[in-house]
Protein backbone atom coordinates (compact mmCIF):
# COMPACT_ATOMS: atom_id res chain seq x y z
CA UNK A 1 0.00 0.00 0.00
CA UNK A 2 1.27 3.53 -0.87
CA UNK A 3 -0.52 7.02 -0.90
CA UNK A 4 -1.19 8.40 -4.41
CA UNK A 5 -0.77 11.73 -5.69
CA UNK A 6 -4.41 12.50 -4.15
CA UNK A 7 -3.59 11.26 -0.71
CA UNK A 8 -5.74 8.29 -1.11
CA UNK A 9 -4.14 5.03 0.21
CA UNK A 10 -3.11 2.79 -2.98
CA UNK A 11 -3.71 -1.38 -3.20
CA UNK A 12 -1.87 -3.36 -5.73
CA UNK A 13 -4.49 -4.69 -7.35
CA UNK A 14 -2.53 -7.90 -8.14
CA UNK A 15 -2.14 -8.26 -4.53
CA UNK A 16 -6.01 -7.72 -3.66
CA UNK A 17 -6.52 -10.77 -6.07
CA UNK A 18 -4.17 -12.89 -5.12
CA UNK A 19 -5.32 -13.02 -1.86
CA UNK A 20 -8.81 -13.05 -2.86
CA UNK A 21 -8.63 -16.30 -5.00
CA UNK A 22 -5.96 -17.70 -1.68
CA UNK A 23 -8.64 -17.04 0.51
CA UNK A 24 -11.09 -18.56 -1.31
CA UNK A 25 -12.15 -21.58 -0.13
CA UNK A 26 -13.05 -24.90 -2.37
CA UNK A 27 -12.51 -22.27 -4.99
CA UNK A 28 -12.03 -23.35 -8.57
CA UNK A 29 -8.62 -23.55 -9.89
CA UNK A 30 -7.92 -19.75 -10.45
CA UNK A 31 -5.20 -19.34 -13.05
CA UNK A 32 -3.89 -15.18 -12.52
CA UNK A 33 -1.95 -13.10 -16.06
CA UNK A 34 -0.93 -9.80 -14.53
CA UNK A 35 1.87 -7.20 -15.43
CA UNK A 36 4.62 -7.58 -13.97
CA UNK A 37 4.74 -4.02 -12.18
CA UNK A 38 2.10 -3.22 -9.52
CA UNK A 39 -1.27 -2.33 -10.67
CA UNK A 40 -2.29 0.38 -8.15
CA UNK A 41 -5.53 1.69 -7.70
CA UNK A 42 -7.09 3.64 -5.19
CA UNK A 43 -8.22 1.64 -2.02
CA UNK A 44 -11.75 1.90 -2.18
CA UNK A 45 -11.83 1.37 -5.98
CA UNK A 46 -9.83 -2.25 -5.10
CA UNK A 47 -12.27 -3.33 -2.56
CA UNK A 48 -15.04 -3.22 -5.64
CA UNK A 49 -12.98 -4.46 -8.59
CA UNK A 50 -11.88 -7.25 -6.08
CA UNK A 51 -15.72 -7.83 -4.72
CA UNK A 52 -17.00 -8.14 -8.59
CA UNK A 53 -14.13 -10.38 -9.38
CA UNK A 54 -14.93 -12.52 -6.24
CA UNK A 55 -18.53 -12.42 -7.60
CA UNK A 56 -17.91 -13.29 -11.04
CA UNK A 57 -15.71 -16.52 -9.55
CA UNK A 58 -18.18 -17.28 -7.09
CA UNK A 59 -20.72 -17.87 -9.32
CA UNK A 60 -18.31 -20.58 -11.55
CA UNK A 61 -18.10 -22.25 -8.38
CA UNK A 62 -21.73 -22.56 -8.23
CA UNK A 63 -22.66 -23.33 -11.91
CA UNK A 64 -19.90 -25.09 -13.19
CA UNK A 65 -18.39 -27.38 -9.95
CA UNK A 66 -15.70 -26.78 -7.48
CA UNK A 67 -13.46 -28.26 -10.38
CA UNK A 68 -14.23 -25.83 -12.47
CA UNK A 69 -11.30 -23.77 -14.11
CA UNK A 70 -10.97 -19.94 -14.45
CA UNK A 71 -8.66 -17.34 -15.91
CA UNK A 72 -8.24 -13.95 -14.38
CA UNK A 73 -6.35 -11.36 -16.44
CA UNK A 74 -4.98 -7.99 -15.57
CA UNK A 75 -4.35 -5.13 -17.86
CA UNK A 76 -3.01 -1.77 -17.47
CA UNK A 77 -4.01 0.74 -19.74
CA UNK A 78 -3.32 3.79 -17.89
CA UNK A 79 -6.00 5.57 -18.07
CA UNK A 80 -7.63 2.57 -17.29
CA UNK A 81 -7.71 -1.14 -16.02
CA UNK A 82 -9.43 -3.78 -17.61
CA UNK A 83 -9.96 -7.25 -15.74
CA UNK A 84 -11.43 -10.14 -17.40
CA UNK A 85 -12.44 -13.54 -15.54
CA UNK A 86 -13.01 -16.43 -18.05
CA UNK A 87 -14.41 -19.78 -17.81
CA UNK A 88 -15.35 -23.05 -19.80
CA UNK A 89 -18.44 -23.89 -18.06
CA UNK A 90 -21.98 -24.54 -19.89
CA UNK A 91 -22.99 -20.40 -20.01
CA UNK A 92 -25.52 -18.59 -18.96
CA UNK A 93 -28.60 -19.33 -21.11
CA UNK A 94 -30.09 -16.52 -22.94
CA UNK A 95 -32.24 -13.87 -21.41
CA UNK A 96 -30.97 -15.73 -17.93
CA UNK A 97 -29.54 -12.26 -16.55
CA UNK A 98 -32.39 -10.29 -17.46
CA UNK A 99 -34.68 -12.55 -15.64
CA UNK A 100 -33.10 -12.59 -12.56
CA UNK A 101 -33.11 -9.26 -12.50
CA UNK A 102 -36.58 -8.72 -13.34
CA UNK A 103 -37.93 -11.13 -10.55
CA UNK A 104 -35.98 -8.85 -8.25
CA UNK A 105 -33.11 -10.73 -7.18
CA UNK A 106 -29.95 -9.55 -6.90
CA UNK A 107 -28.34 -11.70 -9.07
CA UNK A 108 -24.48 -12.13 -9.66
CA UNK A 109 -24.78 -9.52 -12.60
CA UNK A 110 -26.71 -7.12 -11.06
CA UNK A 111 -23.75 -7.13 -8.41
CA UNK A 112 -21.10 -6.79 -10.75
CA UNK A 113 -22.85 -4.26 -13.36
CA UNK A 114 -23.18 -2.27 -9.54
CA UNK A 115 -20.19 -1.96 -8.49
CA UNK A 116 -18.78 -1.01 -11.75
CA UNK A 117 -21.32 1.50 -12.20
CA UNK A 118 -20.84 3.13 -9.30
CA UNK A 119 -16.90 3.45 -9.90
CA UNK A 120 -18.06 4.95 -13.34
CA UNK A 121 -16.67 2.01 -15.00
CA UNK A 122 -18.41 -1.19 -17.08
CA UNK A 123 -18.60 -4.43 -17.21
CA UNK A 124 -19.39 -6.78 -19.98
CA UNK A 125 -20.57 -10.49 -19.52
CA UNK A 126 -20.67 -12.70 -22.56
CA UNK A 127 -21.52 -16.02 -22.58
CA UNK A 128 -21.72 -18.68 -24.88
CA UNK A 129 -21.81 -22.60 -24.74
CA UNK A 130 -18.18 -22.61 -24.55
CA UNK A 131 -17.83 -20.57 -21.46
CA UNK A 132 -18.34 -17.12 -20.19
CA UNK A 133 -16.49 -14.46 -19.88
CA UNK A 134 -16.79 -11.54 -17.87
CA UNK A 135 -15.01 -8.00 -18.79
CA UNK A 136 -14.72 -4.78 -15.96
CA UNK A 137 -13.44 -1.67 -16.75
CA UNK A 138 -12.79 0.85 -13.88
CA UNK A 139 -11.26 4.04 -15.02
CA UNK A 140 -8.32 5.95 -13.27
CA UNK B 1 10.88 -38.12 -31.93
CA UNK B 2 14.38 -37.71 -31.69
CA UNK B 3 16.19 -38.31 -28.17
CA UNK B 4 17.20 -35.21 -26.71
CA UNK B 5 20.44 -34.17 -24.80
CA UNK B 6 19.04 -32.25 -21.63
CA UNK B 7 20.88 -30.19 -18.92
CA UNK B 8 19.21 -29.91 -15.65
CA UNK B 9 19.48 -26.56 -13.59
CA UNK B 10 17.99 -27.03 -10.23
CA UNK B 11 19.25 -27.06 -6.67
CA UNK B 12 17.04 -28.91 -5.28
CA UNK B 13 18.50 -32.39 -5.44
CA UNK B 14 15.71 -34.43 -5.11
CA UNK B 15 13.53 -32.50 -7.87
CA UNK B 16 16.64 -32.46 -10.31
CA UNK B 17 16.55 -36.31 -10.06
CA UNK B 18 12.80 -36.88 -10.47
CA UNK B 19 12.85 -34.33 -13.99
CA UNK B 20 15.86 -36.52 -14.90
CA UNK B 21 14.12 -39.63 -14.39
CA UNK B 22 10.94 -38.48 -15.89
CA UNK B 23 13.41 -37.29 -18.87
CA UNK B 24 15.15 -40.68 -19.28
CA UNK B 25 11.97 -42.88 -19.39
CA UNK B 26 10.60 -41.09 -22.10
CA UNK B 27 14.10 -41.73 -23.67
CA UNK B 28 15.95 -38.72 -23.83
CA UNK B 29 19.49 -38.41 -22.36
CA UNK B 30 19.98 -36.02 -19.43
CA UNK B 31 24.01 -34.68 -19.69
CA UNK B 32 24.39 -33.57 -16.46
CA UNK B 33 21.73 -32.29 -13.79
CA UNK B 34 23.59 -29.49 -11.58
CA UNK B 35 22.48 -27.41 -9.06
CA UNK B 36 25.09 -24.53 -9.33
CA UNK B 37 24.69 -21.82 -11.46
CA UNK B 38 28.49 -21.44 -12.43
CA UNK B 39 28.57 -25.15 -13.11
CA UNK B 40 25.77 -24.68 -15.29
CA UNK B 41 27.24 -22.52 -17.31
CA UNK B 42 30.44 -24.08 -18.06
CA UNK B 43 28.58 -27.79 -18.78
CA UNK B 44 26.19 -25.93 -21.42
CA UNK B 45 29.02 -24.28 -23.01
CA UNK B 46 31.09 -27.42 -22.84
CA UNK B 47 28.82 -29.89 -23.91
CA UNK B 48 25.97 -28.10 -25.47
CA UNK B 49 22.89 -29.60 -25.12
CA UNK B 50 19.80 -29.17 -26.89
CA UNK B 51 17.63 -28.42 -24.25
CA UNK B 52 18.22 -26.41 -20.82
CA UNK B 53 15.83 -26.80 -18.25
CA UNK B 54 16.37 -23.83 -15.88
CA UNK B 55 15.02 -23.16 -12.18
CA UNK B 56 15.09 -19.84 -11.69
CA UNK B 57 15.84 -19.95 -8.00
CA UNK B 58 19.58 -21.15 -7.77
CA UNK B 59 22.25 -20.80 -4.70
CA UNK B 60 24.72 -18.94 -6.60
CA UNK B 61 23.41 -16.90 -9.22
CA UNK B 62 19.77 -16.20 -10.64
CA UNK B 63 18.46 -18.23 -13.14
CA UNK B 64 18.26 -15.10 -15.36
CA UNK B 65 22.05 -15.17 -15.19
CA UNK B 66 22.34 -18.43 -16.44
CA UNK B 67 20.12 -18.08 -19.36
CA UNK B 68 22.63 -15.15 -20.25
CA UNK B 69 25.06 -17.29 -19.92
CA UNK B 70 24.55 -20.03 -21.55
CA UNK B 71 22.89 -18.79 -24.65
CA UNK B 72 26.11 -16.06 -25.27
CA UNK B 73 27.99 -18.69 -25.90
CA UNK B 74 25.38 -21.36 -27.17
CA UNK B 75 23.24 -19.29 -29.14
CA UNK B 76 21.22 -22.17 -30.67
CA UNK B 77 20.28 -23.59 -27.51
CA UNK B 78 16.93 -23.95 -26.08
CA UNK B 79 15.57 -22.99 -22.36
CA UNK B 80 12.91 -23.62 -20.96
CA UNK B 81 11.88 -22.21 -17.46
CA UNK B 82 10.58 -24.69 -14.70
CA UNK B 83 10.46 -22.98 -11.70
CA UNK B 84 7.90 -23.19 -8.32
CA UNK B 85 7.10 -19.84 -7.58
CA UNK B 86 9.16 -17.51 -9.40
CA UNK B 87 8.41 -13.48 -9.43
CA UNK B 88 6.84 -11.91 -12.05
CA UNK B 89 9.55 -10.02 -12.75
CA UNK B 90 11.95 -13.00 -12.80
CA UNK B 91 9.65 -14.95 -15.49
CA UNK B 92 9.68 -12.08 -17.46
CA UNK B 93 13.13 -11.11 -17.53
CA UNK B 94 13.81 -14.78 -17.97
CA UNK B 95 12.03 -15.25 -21.06
CA UNK B 96 13.53 -11.32 -22.08
CA UNK B 97 16.91 -13.28 -22.03
CA UNK B 98 15.97 -16.00 -24.54
CA UNK B 99 14.10 -18.65 -22.44
CA UNK B 100 11.45 -19.85 -24.93
CA UNK B 101 9.17 -20.87 -21.74
CA UNK B 102 7.54 -21.28 -18.65
CA UNK B 103 6.75 -23.91 -16.68
CA UNK B 104 5.29 -24.09 -13.60
CA UNK B 105 6.37 -27.58 -11.48
CA UNK B 106 2.85 -28.22 -10.38
CA UNK B 107 2.52 -29.22 -14.09
CA UNK B 108 1.85 -33.09 -14.84
CA UNK B 109 4.48 -35.54 -16.23
CA UNK B 110 2.75 -35.39 -19.56
CA UNK B 111 2.42 -31.44 -19.71
CA UNK B 112 5.77 -31.20 -19.00
CA UNK B 113 7.38 -34.07 -21.24
CA UNK B 114 5.38 -32.10 -24.18
CA UNK B 115 6.73 -28.81 -22.91
CA UNK B 116 10.26 -29.41 -23.07
CA UNK B 117 9.63 -31.65 -27.04
CA UNK B 118 7.50 -28.54 -28.19
CA UNK B 119 10.79 -25.84 -26.32
CA UNK B 120 13.51 -28.10 -28.34
CA UNK B 121 11.49 -27.57 -31.22
CA UNK B 122 11.49 -23.72 -31.23
CA UNK B 123 8.19 -23.23 -30.31
CA UNK B 124 7.40 -21.30 -27.41
CA UNK B 125 5.40 -22.40 -24.49
CA UNK B 126 3.34 -20.08 -22.78
CA UNK B 127 1.00 -20.17 -19.43
CA UNK B 128 -1.94 -17.68 -19.46
CA UNK B 129 0.53 -15.87 -16.45
CA UNK B 130 3.37 -15.43 -19.02
CA UNK B 131 1.32 -14.25 -21.69
CA UNK B 132 -0.05 -11.50 -18.92
CA UNK B 133 3.42 -10.74 -18.22
CA UNK B 134 4.29 -10.32 -21.72
CA UNK B 135 1.46 -8.01 -22.69
CA UNK B 136 2.11 -5.86 -19.55
CA UNK B 137 5.74 -5.40 -20.81
CA UNK B 138 4.32 -4.19 -24.26
CA UNK B 139 2.62 -2.05 -22.29
CA UNK B 140 5.31 -0.42 -20.67
CA UNK B 141 7.70 -0.16 -23.41
CA UNK B 142 5.00 1.34 -25.20
CA UNK B 143 3.95 4.33 -22.64
CA UNK B 144 8.17 4.72 -22.15
CA UNK B 145 8.96 5.01 -25.75
CA UNK B 146 7.50 5.35 -28.96
CA UNK B 147 10.03 3.80 -30.80
CA UNK B 148 9.72 0.44 -28.93
CA UNK B 149 8.70 -2.54 -30.16
CA UNK B 150 5.14 -2.62 -30.38
CA UNK B 151 2.38 -5.73 -30.75
CA UNK B 152 0.28 -5.64 -33.76
CA UNK B 153 -3.62 -5.89 -33.45
CA UNK B 154 -3.62 -9.80 -34.35
CA UNK B 155 -0.88 -10.18 -31.90
CA UNK B 156 -2.34 -8.39 -29.13
CA UNK B 157 -5.63 -10.00 -29.96
CA UNK B 158 -4.19 -13.63 -29.35
CA UNK B 159 -2.20 -12.95 -26.50
CA UNK B 160 -4.85 -11.47 -25.04
CA UNK B 161 -6.57 -15.25 -26.00
CA UNK B 162 -3.46 -17.18 -24.55
CA UNK B 163 -3.40 -15.06 -21.25
CA UNK B 164 -7.32 -15.84 -20.39
CA UNK B 165 -6.34 -19.33 -21.00
CA UNK B 166 -7.54 -20.41 -24.47
CA UNK B 167 -5.60 -23.18 -26.01
CA UNK B 168 -3.65 -22.20 -29.06
CA UNK B 169 -6.01 -25.14 -30.66
CA UNK B 170 -8.67 -23.23 -29.20
CA UNK B 171 -7.85 -19.67 -30.34
CA UNK B 172 -7.11 -21.36 -33.95
CA UNK B 173 -10.93 -22.40 -33.81
CA UNK B 174 -12.65 -18.86 -32.31
CA UNK B 175 -10.84 -16.93 -35.11
CA UNK B 176 -10.56 -19.13 -37.68
CA UNK B 177 -6.45 -19.34 -38.10
CA UNK B 178 -4.98 -22.00 -38.42
CA UNK B 179 -2.85 -23.67 -35.65
CA UNK B 180 0.58 -22.92 -37.01
CA UNK B 181 -0.31 -19.22 -37.96
CA UNK B 182 -1.38 -18.72 -33.99
CA UNK B 183 1.89 -20.49 -33.05
CA UNK B 184 3.53 -18.34 -35.26
CA UNK B 185 2.33 -15.00 -33.81
CA UNK B 186 2.69 -15.90 -30.25
CA UNK B 187 6.57 -16.89 -31.21
CA UNK B 188 6.94 -13.06 -32.83
CA UNK B 189 5.44 -11.75 -29.56
CA UNK B 190 8.49 -12.72 -27.45
CA UNK B 191 10.97 -12.64 -30.56
CA UNK B 192 10.48 -9.07 -30.98
CA UNK B 193 10.75 -8.80 -27.40
CA UNK B 194 14.13 -10.87 -26.56
CA UNK B 195 15.47 -9.13 -30.01
CA UNK B 196 14.44 -5.61 -28.29
CA UNK B 197 16.56 -6.88 -24.65
CA UNK B 198 19.26 -7.98 -27.08
CA UNK B 199 19.74 -4.53 -28.87
CA UNK B 200 19.13 -2.73 -25.09
CA UNK B 201 22.10 -4.44 -23.61
CA UNK B 202 24.03 -3.94 -26.13
CA UNK B 203 23.41 -0.09 -25.79
CA UNK B 204 24.29 -0.45 -22.35
CA UNK B 205 27.60 -1.97 -22.67
CA UNK B 206 28.49 0.63 -25.26
CA UNK B 207 27.78 3.41 -23.41
CA UNK B 208 29.27 2.11 -20.41
CA UNK B 209 32.49 1.02 -22.53
CA UNK B 210 32.09 5.54 -23.84
CA UNK B 211 32.02 6.28 -20.17
CA UNK B 212 34.93 4.14 -18.89
CA UNK B 213 37.25 5.72 -21.51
Amino acid sequence: MRRSASGKVDTDLREALGSLVWGMSASPHVSLAFPASPVPLRDDVAVEVTGAVGAALDNVKVHCGPSARAWVLVEDEGEQVLVTVRDEGPGIPEGRLTEAADEGRLGVAQSIYGRMRDLGGSAAITSTSVGTEVELRVPR
Amino acid sequence: MMPLRVLIVDDHPMWREAVARDLSEAGHEVIAAVGDGAQAVRVGRSLAPDVAIVDLQLGDMSGVEVIHGLLAARPSMKVLVLSASAEHQDVLDAVKAGALGYLVKSAGREEFLEAVRRTAEGDTVFTAGLAGLVLGEYRRLATADPANPRLTERETEILRLVAKGLSYRQIAERLVLSHRTVQNHVQNTLRKLQLHNRTELVRYVLEQGLEDD
